[in-house]
């Protein structure tokens, strides 16, 4: 019976076949980021905010399948910060560095979504794989060093690295997320909230780790005349 | 003959029907027998390199520097009879030097040069018994890689000692000059190309090459194809033109600055510009197993194809005489760039959205300026310490036209084998701007044609 019910539904998505002109959609929104590298355990992490500009395509395979591709750029990396006691048994010096990883993707996504009707719109879950290519790997770092006992703050030192020669060209994940689409005649207004799992190290010279996102993806999608 | 054409021509608009993507302005005499088809191409680009390796800065990274480039060009196309047709062209290309240098005033505006284009004689003889033949003489283009779109087409856009490769954005084929038979079986599923061409781009020029190419089907779902080019073949300055100093194409310079090694058995032998490619390639159409998906996939949409290609078969030993720099070709993996791609689904919005990555794991960076600019002979560069060489490059290209294809806009993103050119032509790009892990750059370009 439970067979039965699957095949129902298999058929029930599958059957009306409509391939209809395909949509174009343009948005953007945001990105909070993290990893799971670590190469310091008394690092404290935080995700770092970010951005998405998206540009793609959506055909429609049935009635309620549709398919996606297309580009965006978005921000990956996270925040962390750590202190550490350089001092020695005269006093203690505490040093302070907050780094700021910052990495910029062209992220490539190649969705399955349902749609299902409901109220004005519909709902989508969407899933697939992402790839995305490196464009920018910097790690921004400011060290603020304290003398406790005399309450001196030294000058903050800052520094750049360049990450891009340490990291991947390429990383390799998942997206999947829920969202919601208002349709206005043949264009539509959407929210995509989705999360990317990394599944690949992102680091090809440094701590192991993926990449992690939450994205909140606003849009406008209209449909484009073969 | 010209009289006879002016006066009695009539003019025909011919629109082609679906497959073709250009409508054809023909002119025919009225005897029938010489057909005139004119047409005109264009370009407007624009770009930034976002990051990448200056070419004659002492701190070799830049950034944010912008970039256009202007083309245009315009070629007849000569139908005499049945078999002939001639081909002339000519196009002139705009572009503005990197970099811009105070002492050189020739680099600060747009410079224009004249550049040859297509002019060539075609002999064709098509559905004959034993399939169809071509067969062209003179300046053409030539591409064996259908579904390359950046990366790969190697063959004729590379040299082999020292291994350099050259890429333009969106024109992903060569321009050789010389003989070209073409010759198709099975309704175009099998074909093989045979070339005997003189080089033009890479020293020594005027050098002659020997090429031969094989490429079958199976069906819409596989292609493969494979090819093997005698580089530098026959040199035309031979050792009687520089007595004692070898030909140009293997010259015998002792010293530190010289060209001999030592091979395994101790005898001192010269590196050459001499070499064999060898290239191999496949592409794959899943298409053909998907119902319905001619109507929804645009016909690029969804293959996958991998180019690898041997720059120079000959491995050259690790050892140098004259207590030199000490340079090396002993691995293939040094010479073998491997390139793949992918073209995305795009529905038929796109013509193409595609994505390639090209992996080539060569000790030294893609430059030409010791041979160009200083001993004219086959060693690489020394490497630059300031520059870590990144064996990978990408390209994402998405293209549309419209207007049945009269008009087209084309978006880059890419760490390819790009340069940007000089009107100070000491400093000319030998070397490619983006080398290392990070550097890239971005163009879009709108192109016209009738």
């Amino acid at each position: 019976m439970n067979s039965i019910c699957k095949v129902a539904v298999i058929v029930w998505i599958l059957s009306v076949t409509v391939f209809s002109d395909p949509s174009l959609y343009v948005g953007g929104g945001l990105n909070i980021s993290s990893t799971t590298a670590t190469d310091s355990l008394s690092a404290t992490k935080s995700p770092r905010k970010g951005f998405n500009v998206a540009f793609g395509f959506e055909q429609s395979l049935t009635k309620y399948i549709s398919l996606i591709s297309g580009f965006s750029v978005e921000t990956r990396g996270e925040k962390t910060k750590s202190t550490t006691d350089i001092g020695d048994a005269t006093g203690s010096i505490i040093s302070v560095i907050e780094s700021d990883i910052n990495l910029l993707y062209l992220q490539i996504p190649v969705f399955a979504q349902c749609n299902l009707p409901l109220g004005p719109g519909k709902i989508n879950l969407f899933a697939g794989p992402e790839m995305g290519i490196l464009l920018v790997g910097k790690l921004q770092s400011v060290d603020n060093t304290t003398i406790p006992s005399t309450g001196i703050a030294l000058p903050a030192v800052y520094d750049t690295l360049d990450l891009a020669k340490k990291m991947k060209l390429a990383d390799g994940g998942i997206s999947f997320g829920i969202g919601y689409e208002i349709t206005v005649g043949k264009s539509a207004f959407f929210l995509r909230p989705s999360y990317y799992l990394g599944l690949t190290d992102y680091f090809a010279d440094g701590p192991k780790g993926g990449l992690r996102n939450i994205k909140l993806l606003a849009g406008y999608k209209f449909t484009f005349t073969k | 003959m010209i009289k006879i054409l002016l006066i009695g021509c009539c003019l025909s608009m011919v629109f082609a029907g679906p497959g073709f993507s250009q409508s054809k302005l023909e002119l025919t005499s009225p005897d029938g027998t010489l057909k005139l088809r004119p047409h005109g191409y264009g370009y407007f680009r624009i770009g930034q390199i976002v990051r990448g390796i200056g070419v004659i800065s002492e701190t070799p990274v830049v950034e944010g520097v912008y970039t256009e480039e202007a083309y245009g060009g315009l070629s007849m196309e000569f139908d005499y009879k049945e078999h002939l047709t001639l081909h002339m062209g000519v196009d002139v290309k705009m572009y503005f030097s990197y970099p811009q240098e105070i002492n050189f005033f020739v680099t600060k505006y747009a410079r224009e040069d004249v550049l040859l284009g297509p002019t060539y004689a075609n002999f064709s003889y098509q559905k004959t018994r034993l399939g169809d033949f071509n067969f062209s003489l003179g300046y053409f283009g030539f591409k064996y890689n259908p579904d390359a779109k950046n990366l790969g087409e190697f063959m004729f856009r590379s040299a082999t000692y020292p291994a350099y490769i050259i890429t333009y954005m969106d024109y992903p084929e060569a321009k050789l000059l010389g003989l070209h038979f073409c010759h198709e079986l099975f309704d175009h599923h099998l074909k093989q190309d045979l070339l005997f061409t003189t080089e033009t781009t890479f020293y020594p020029t005027q050098d002659w090459s020997l090429s031969y190419l094989l490429s079958g089907s199976i069906g819409k779902f596989l292609e493969l194809g494979a090819g093997v080019s005698l580089s530098h073949l026959l040199s035309v300055y031979n050792d009687e033109f520089d007595p004692g100093m070898g030909s140009l194409t293997d010259p015998k310079v002792d010293g530190d600055n010289g060209n001999q090694y030592i091979d395994k058995n101790g005898d001192t032998l010269y590196y050459t510009f001499r070499g064999n490619k060898v290239m191999a390639r496949l592409s794959v159409d899943p298409k053909v197993f998907i119902p319905g998906a001619k109507s929804l996939f645009g016909e690029s949409d969804l293959k996958l194809y991998v180019e690898a290609l041997v720059i120079g078969t000959k491995s050259y030993p690790d050892t140098r005489l004259g207590g030199g720099e000490q340079y090396s070709y002993d691995n293939w993996l040094e010479k073998m760039p491997v390139t793949f791609g992918f073209n995305l689904p795009a529905f038929k919005i796109l013509d193409v959205f595609n994505v390639e990555f090209e992996w080539w794991d060569s000790k030294y960076i893609n430059n030409y300026y010791n041979v160009y600019m200083t001993t004219s002979l086959p060693n690489p560069d020394k490497l630059n310490p300031k520059v870590t060489r990144s064996p990978w490059k990408w390209s994402v290209l998405a293209k549309k036209s419209f207007y049945d294809g009269h008009f087209g806009i084309i978006a880059q993103a890419a760490r390819d084998h790009m340069r940007l050119p000089s009107a100070n032509y000491q400093h000319s790009p030998t070397q490619e701007m983006l080398i290392e892990a990070g550097d890239w750059w971005w163009s879009f370009k709108t192109s016209f044609s009738f």
